[in-house]
């Protein structure tokens, strides 16, 4: 793994090195859905495999985690959505997203020791070591990658290539997501430095035997919601007329929250990486021990379903079974037929699913390339079976002309060719 | 320009270099809120009002290091700015938030990895490369 590594941390440089992230620009909602379809399924699918190898010691341990796993799913995606719609205060509202899964993570870890018949059945827990020091108790924690066989330098260059095509796809479509149109940033992207920056980091977890970091598609733009600020206007003009004219005195006038600034810095990158540094340490290590794998397994789906839920195959599915009378009639979608719509939720499904049937095959390791070859798919099938309108609507560039302008903006086959009003999802 | 002193020869080229540099980084930064305020399809070249093709300058294979240099070069105006934030409790809790959204499903394929790698990679490995760069995956 180090030299694949190394060989990687090279390939990451080249590729920074001579221009080629430029190439992401050509990255459209049509490849960054589907794959943000097939992260989001295939976390479900891990969750469901962590519950099937507890059935393996016995049926009641296997049941129990059943009820963990969906228990936990109930619970956080309940927390969640309370925290994403209308009710209560902002300050509850705020309060439930951040902290939605570290107390579900608490409350259901804590459910298998209630004394009784959950205390009786073993949980698998998760396996800690001690404190800052390598899991396998006779290593270092760095490796030399002199001391290896000849031949096997050269067998890490294939997966050095398929690491790098993983993370070249991976990376950037977190970054262009966590970059979308809809927040307003201020601050240029540096999509080419952060690629190599990313070289730097695979050669540290290669030469420390650490498994590679890179941008994740679903936390990513998490982490952009969570640095938003919401400005409170009165809505004056969005008041529906009703039978009560006046308002009663103890009751507040309608306000409306716009996403007005999103605060970027480095501090909160910076600190999360330190509290995951600091949570090495015994005391903690204890704590993360008492996390039952059914939590787990229930965390992997309920990430894996918030990665479907808001994905544009759902929501265009959604769109074409929803009844006429209640649609919104600013939806960009109703300009076109639902025939048209539906062949094209029908390709993005029918990628995901070679991509997903791929991945469950022996040539598993090799699907970064399949992945990559979505890009000429859009760029040159999709303009023979759509209108250059239908394109703009259905399928948009992922981010704005500023983040863009690091790579070179938006090429001229992805422009747009109807100014098109974009709304940010108002959630308040 | 051969009979000048060597050293003389250097500086003129040493600050013609940061000239160019802050030259160009004014020029970037003055075209960001023309950027904030149009639509997606203007691109690059309509930003740049001189000679200059700028957008080929740094995508295209033929200059080495120029996209790079170029995001440095944006980026580092903003450096400061980047560190001196007021402390509200919004960081906070975005840190907090963002922390237990990377650490427990980094923790989950720990546990998915120490059972498939023979114990090698541990809940220990998934931290501190979480800690490494953010998110952690492979």
């Amino acid at each position: 793994m180090c030299w694949v590594g190394i060989w990687s941390a090279l390939l990451h440089w080249l590729i920074a090195i001579f221009n080629l992230v430029t190439y992401v620009r050509y990255m459209t909602n049509f490849t960054a859905e589907i794959f943000g379809f097939y992260v989001g399924i295939v976390y479900i699918q891990k969750g469901i495999e962590f519950i099937l190898d507890d059935f393996r010691d016995s049926s009641t341990q296997g049941f129990l985690s059943v009820v963990i796993c969906f228990g936990f799913f109930f619970s956080y995606w309940t927390l969640t959505h309370i925290g994403q719609s209308n009710h209560f205060t902002r300050t509850i509202r705020d309060f439930l997203v951040d902290y939605a899964m570290i107390l579900c993570v608490i409350f259901w870890s804590g459910f298998s020791q209630i004394p009784g018949h959950l205390r009786s059945t073993h949980v698998q827990q998760l396996p800690v070591g001690s404190a800052f020091q390598p899991t396998l108790s006779n290593r270092s924690w760095l490796i030399i990658p002199s001391d290896v066989n000849i031949a096997y330098i050269f067998i890490a260059l294939p997966f050095a290539f398929l690491v790098t095509a993983l993370f070249y796809f991976d990376h950037n479509v977190s970054s262009l997501t966590a970059q979308a149109k809809h927040y307003p940033l201020q601050k240029p992207a540096g999509f080419h430095w952060d690629f190599f920056l990313l070289g730097w980091t695979t050669l540290i977890a290669g030469f420390l035997g650490l498994p590679y970091p890179n941008a994740l598609v679903p936390q990513c733009a998490m982490h952009t919601d969570a640095l938003a600020h919401w400005k409170v206007e009165d809505a004056v003009e969005n008041q529906v007329p009703t039978a009560v004219v006046t308002i009663h005195r103890s009751r507040r006038a309608a306000q409306q929250y716009s996403l007005v600034q999103i605060q970027e810095q480095r501090l909160t990158n910076t600190g999360q990486s330190l509290l995951c540094l600091l949570t090495m340490a015994g005391p903690f290590l204890t704590c993360y021990s008492f996390i039952t794998r059914a939590v787990l397994a229930g965390v992997f789906i309920s990430i894996g379903w918030g990665s479907v839920e808001v994905n544009a195959i759902t929501q265009q599915f959604l769109h074409l079974i929803r009844d006429p009378n209640h649609m919104r009639t600013d939806d960009p979608l109703l300009q076109l037929s639902r025939w048209k719509i539906f062949s094209y939720t029908l390709i993005m499904l029918f990628g995901f699913i070679i991509l997903f049937a791929i991945s469950q095959t022996i040539a598993a390791i090799g699907f970064p390339i399949l992945v990559l070859l979505l890009i000429p798919v859009r760029i040159f099938i999709l303009p023979k079976l759509f209108n250059d309108e239908e394109l703009t609507i259905l399928d948009s560039p992922v981010a704005s002309s500023l983040p863009l302008d690091s790579i070179g903006g938006l090429p001229a086959r992805l422009q747009p060719k109807r100014a098109q009003q974009i709304h940010p999802v108002a959630y308040f | 320009m051969q009979f000048q002193p060597f050293g003389a020869f250097l500086f003129d080229k040493k600050s013609r270099l940061i000239d160019s540099f802050v030259r160009r980084t004014m020029k970037d930064l003055n075209a960001i809120p023309f950027l904030l305020t149009s639509q997606p399809s203007i691109t690059n070249h309509q930003t740049s009002n001189d000679d200059s093709d700028y957008s080929a300058h740094f995508t295209s294979i033929r200059y080495p290091f120029a996209g790079m240099i170029r995001d440095v070069r944006l980026r580092l105006p903003h450096y400061l700015s980047d560190w001196r934030i007021t402390l509200s409790y919004r960081i906070v809790a975005a840190t907090i938030r963002i922390f237990f959204l990377n650490v427990i499903p980094a923790l989950a394929y720990a546990f998915d990895l120490y059972l498939r790698s023979d114990h090698y990679y541990g809940v220990n490995e998934a931290l501190l490369s979480s800690a490494l760069g953010g998110e952690n995956s492979r």
